[in-house]
């Protein structure tokens, strides 16, 4: 009949220790074959797509990442590219020129931006169009704008041919066709420098490539850049406008090129260049879950499908332990569940899977295997900080019948739900045994200081011992210690010339009196008061340099693109060494934050409200996010500092990389590493750096972000 | 001055060491998961070969079994039935990755990276029949884990009677060719079916990277 039984532990242990297992098909892991990619247009020494100096109008790969490194003369340019669409790439970049004796340094040091944008597509009689604009932000040394066009004359062979203006226009200039070029503010730099675009001598310039075989490429130009200043500060002489090269592809993600430049110079670049949608091992090879468990046909056993189990008085007891189990054995923790006749609410803890819908794919097939027949309705509810996110609706029936379907994943999309969790649904019994909770990890990290004139890379690897205590869903204390195990920061010291209050940059001092130091150390609410509605306040020490009480409330529905947020801080700024004192310093910060998804992975915010030195202002981040969870973004903040007030830079702004560990191993992981790099960090649009922000928490639930995952809800 | 540039990509790839937690198996770092295939690998190099599988070794399974091979791993493994829906079966190794077929027609796998999802073949009635064009429609999990649809016409092809051995076990089989094309690609699933009109052993392409699956049916 239908009593309920509790399944024995290990009974049910998915297909572990076969005796007979001879070896194991994912072993060895072959990575993918190690064929250079034909057609992918090469880069150059700006590292843009590119001849040798010169670039093409050709873009890469829709999210391919380029990091180039190319030296000749003494101009080391290190660039990172990203190809943000198909057709709009940014760049960033770091040049050193040895000896140049510029503004008052001798070897002079220089971050820029780029940012292209091709225009049109190369067709049977067309060119590839694109207009670039490099160094538009900076302090203008490289600033330099272009028109080009690339054309196949062979699948092999490329010519190309462009216009540029400021440093590209330099060398056999034929006129100001657009008028005077006025000059730059030598004084921060930073600021947008749209006045000088197109402005100025305009001077043509062209090249061709050829790729006699799959490896091997060979360049040459006519540059249009007379390099005026580094040849007036004897740092090289031009004695040709012709450049030539030859490149190697070593392998799918390496490229490198010697050449021969302006008749004097030898060069060499190194280009390694990938694609985040693509795993470096080839694949997720994290292993199966138990299959779907059809339920016997109602008309032949229709004694297995009467509702007389919900009599049964320890019935939703044994169902909730024998679902936790087999989800225990997912790397999934079942918080919660209600279970009724013929539905069954559970709400889901996913430490494991950084797809989201495979976490919701396997938590339904489990249920498959525990739910007597008569359950028919699965809604499956995942919770971080104890709040529930949203609520995915599976009819049964599809479950059962979509498991093997072709495009099943698609197919059971069609027919799923994804909405609003009822904050405080009736029937559903916590999972108490799982509070309080503790755990704790031990990890290394690296802590970079980039950009500085005197070493350009700093960093210290450091231990950082984090542990929590949570006393309930959604209450938890955390803290975290570190202490450096050996780098260079330490020596890292500049006179702080910050006219603000030094709120991040006495960075230097941090690192030095602050070993072994407490970083966090907080006591964290999550809430969810009402529909799409959700909260948090922590209090304690909230990072490195502040403590207080940051609170927070979040407005997302589950399937809007918009999100709307706000923000109050009260805080202090801490001691230099990391234990538990305060300086004087005391300020309330606060934003009000809106969230928008466009589609396709590509997000904005903007956060507008009091920053930390108590500039009021706003910032911009926009980011690409891909299914996999890279995402690549930038972000820039304008306040009511002065770019003289802020000092060098003008304002803050940087780019961030966020690298899941899925990626890199190929088995699921919520882990990933982030890294923010900024050309400098000053005290101006400082923001508190409070750990559990909301919208990161809950919109990887929400729809736009669960359909861009959900071909993997069968894995 | 000195130059540090080559330590920039070396930053950027965050260099990831190991670490250590109350449960382990969720922070998993790449030193560390490098370690373990090292060790591995060094196991493997120290360790006599595992026994060649024989049929004394597989006499006392008293369930189904298809030995699977995976020819561009160098890998195989033992298939046991973890469950069924409809007609599709669910086959797994020890290792976790499992495999879908019907009829001994391969469906699914999960677990070998390019992984099938799913897919619309012929039945293998169909397939003994050996006459006539067949559709098959593969969804592949891409690289940036989107689904790909991807479409292809076969002719079948009876290539007469062979005997085949599987694990000393010998079958006077008809095999069976069938020779895909569309979307980009083209490969030949091969088929032999006993004379029971069971399919006994086969080779069917799983995807690009993947490659092929060989099949043997060693207890029914």
């Amino acid at each position: 009949m239908t009593t309920l039984e509790q399944t024995g532990a290990g009974r049910r242990r998915f297909a572990r220790g076969g005796a007979l297992l001879i070896a194991a098909l994912a072993l060895p892991r072959e990575t993918l074959a190690d064929t250079p990619p034909a057609g992918r247009p090469t880069l150059n020494f700006y590292g843009v797509t590119g001849l040798i100096d010169m670039p093409t109008a050709q873009s890469q790969p829709d999210g391919q990442l380029s990091l180039t490194v190319s030296n000749f003369a003494g101009l080391t340019r290190t660039t990172l590219t990203f190809q943000i669409s198909s057709r709009l790439s940014g760049s960033f970049r770091y040049t050193g020129t040895k000896d140049l004796n510029y503004a008052g340094f001798r070897d002079y040091y220089d971050r820029s931006f780029d940012a292209r944008y091709r225009l049109l597509d190369e067709g049977r009689y067309l060119p590839d169009f694109t207009v670039g604009l490099q160094d538009f932000a900076g302090t203008g040394v490289s600033s330099a704008e272009y028109l080009v066009a690339t054309k196949h004359l062979r699948p092999n062979l490329t010519v190309t041919a462009g216009l540029g203006w400021g440093r590209l226009g330099t060398y056999e200039s034929f006129g100001s066709p657009f008028g005077d070029r006025p000059r730059i503010e030598e004084d921060t730099g930073g600021d947008l420098n749209a006045d000088l675009f197109f402005r100025g001598p305009a001077a043509p310039f062209a090249g061709v490539e050829w790729q006699p075989t799959d490896r091997l490429g060979l360049k040459a130009e006519y540059s249009s850049d007379a390099y005026t200043l580094e040849t007036r500060q004897k740092v090289f002489e031009h004695k040709s406008p012709w450049n030539f090269g030859m490149e190697y592809q070593a392998s799918e993600y390496w490229r490198v090129g010697a050449y021969y430049l302006y008749g004097s110079e030898i060069g060499i670049n190194a280009q390694f260049s990938f694609n985040p949608r693509n795993r470096p091992g080839g694949g997720d090879f994290g292993v199966a879950t138990y299959p779907v468990q059809p339920r016997p046909d109602r008309a032949t056993n229709p004694d297995a499908w009467t509702e007389e189990w919900v009599l049964q008085p320890d019935g939703s007891e044994i169902l909730r332990a024998n679902t936790a189990a087999l989800l225990n054995e997912a790397g999934l923790t079942l918080e919660a569940m209600a279970v009724s006749a013929d539905r069954v609410q559970l709400w889901l803890r996913n430490l494991r899977y950084d797809n989201n819908a495979e976490a919701i794919g396997r938590a339904a097939r489990i249920l498959t295997r525990t739910m007597p027949p008569s359950v028919e309705t699965f809604e499956i509810v995942p919770v971080e900080q104890g709040i529930p996110a949203a609520k995915v609706t599976l009819r049964r029936t599809d479950v059962e019948t979509l498991e093997n379907a072709p495009n099943g994943a698609a197919r059971l999309r069609s027919v799923a739900d994804i909405s609003a969790a009822h904050p405080t649904p009736p029937e559903l019994e916590r999972a108490d045994e799982l509070y309080p909770r503790f755990n704790w990890s031990l990890n290394p990290y690296l802590q970079q200081e980039l950009f500085d004139p005197a070493e350009p890379y700093r960093a210290d690897l450091s231990l950082r011992l984090s542990a929590e205590y949570e006393f309930a869903p959604g209450l938890a204390l955390s803290g975290s210690l570190t202490k450096r195990l050996f780098g260079t920061l330490d020596e890292f010291e500049r006179p702080n010339n910050s006219v603000l209050p030094h709120v991040r940059t006495e960075t230097p001092r941090y690192v030095r009196d602050g070993d072994p130091g407490i970083e966090t150390l907080t006591m964290a609410w999550y809430s969810h008061p009402a529909r799409d509605l959700y909260g948090r306040v922590t209090a304690g020490y909230l990072e490195r340099m502040f403590g207080g009480v940051s609170a927070e409330l979040l407005w997302k529905p589950v399937n809007s693109r918009l999100g709307l947020g706000a923000e109050v801080n009260r805080t202090r700024q801490r001691d230099f060494d990391g234990m538990f004192g305060f300086q004087d310093y005391e300020i309330t910060t606060g934003h009000l934050s809106a969230y928008y998804d466009f589609g396709s992975g590509y997000q904005a915010q903007v956060d507008a409200g009091r920053y930390l030195a108590g500039d009021w202002g706003s910032t911009l981040t926009l980011e690409r996010v891909f299914a996999n969870g890279w995402r690549v973004g930038g972000f820039a903040t304008l306040t009511d500092v002065s770019a003289e007030e802020f000092g060098e830079g003008s304002f803050d702004k940087g780019i961030f990389m966020v690298i899941p560990m899925s990626w890199l191993t190929g088995k699921p992981s919520r882990a990933a590493f982030s890294n923010t790099v900024r050309p400098i960090t000053r005290d101006g649009g400082a923001r508190l750096a409070v750990n559990g922000r909301l919208f990161g928490l809950v919109n990887g639930y929400h729809r736009e972000r669960l359909d861009t995952q959900w071909g993997k809800v069968w894995r | 001055m000195r130059h540090r540039w080559f330590v920039i990509p070396l930053a950027l790839g965050l260099a990831g060491l190991a670490g250590c937690s109350s449960d382990g198996n969720r922070r998993e770092h790449p030193v560390l998961l490098a370690l373990d295939a090292l060790k591995q690998r060094v196991d493997e190099h120290g360790a006599a070969p595992p026994p060649a599988l024989t049929r004394d070794m597989i006499e006392p399974i008293q369930v189904p079994l298809y030995l699977a091979r995976l020819e561009s791993r160098g890998a195989q493994a033992l298939l046991f039935p973890i469950g069924e829906n409809g007609a599709d079966v669910t086959w797994v190794t020890a290792d976790q990755i499992t495999v879908i077929i019907r009829d001994g027609v391969l469906r699914a796998t999960r677990g070998l990276g390019e992984d099938l999802m799913s897919a619309s073949t012929p039945d293998s009635a169909e397939i003994a029949a050996a006459a006539g064009v067949t559709q098959r429609e593969y969804y592949h999990i891409g690289p940036d884990e989107q689904t790909i649809r991807r479409k292809y016409t076969c002719d079948l092809s009876d290539l007469g009677a062979e005997d085949i051995v599987l694990l000393g076990h010998h079958y006077n089989a008809r095999h069976i060719s069938e020779s895909c094309h569309g979307a980009g690609q083209s490969f030949v699933n091969d088929y032999w079916f006993d004379a029971g009109g069971q399919m006994r052993k086969s080779v069917q392409w799983v995807s690009e990277t993947v490659g092929f699956l060989e099949l043997q049916k060693l207890k029914d």
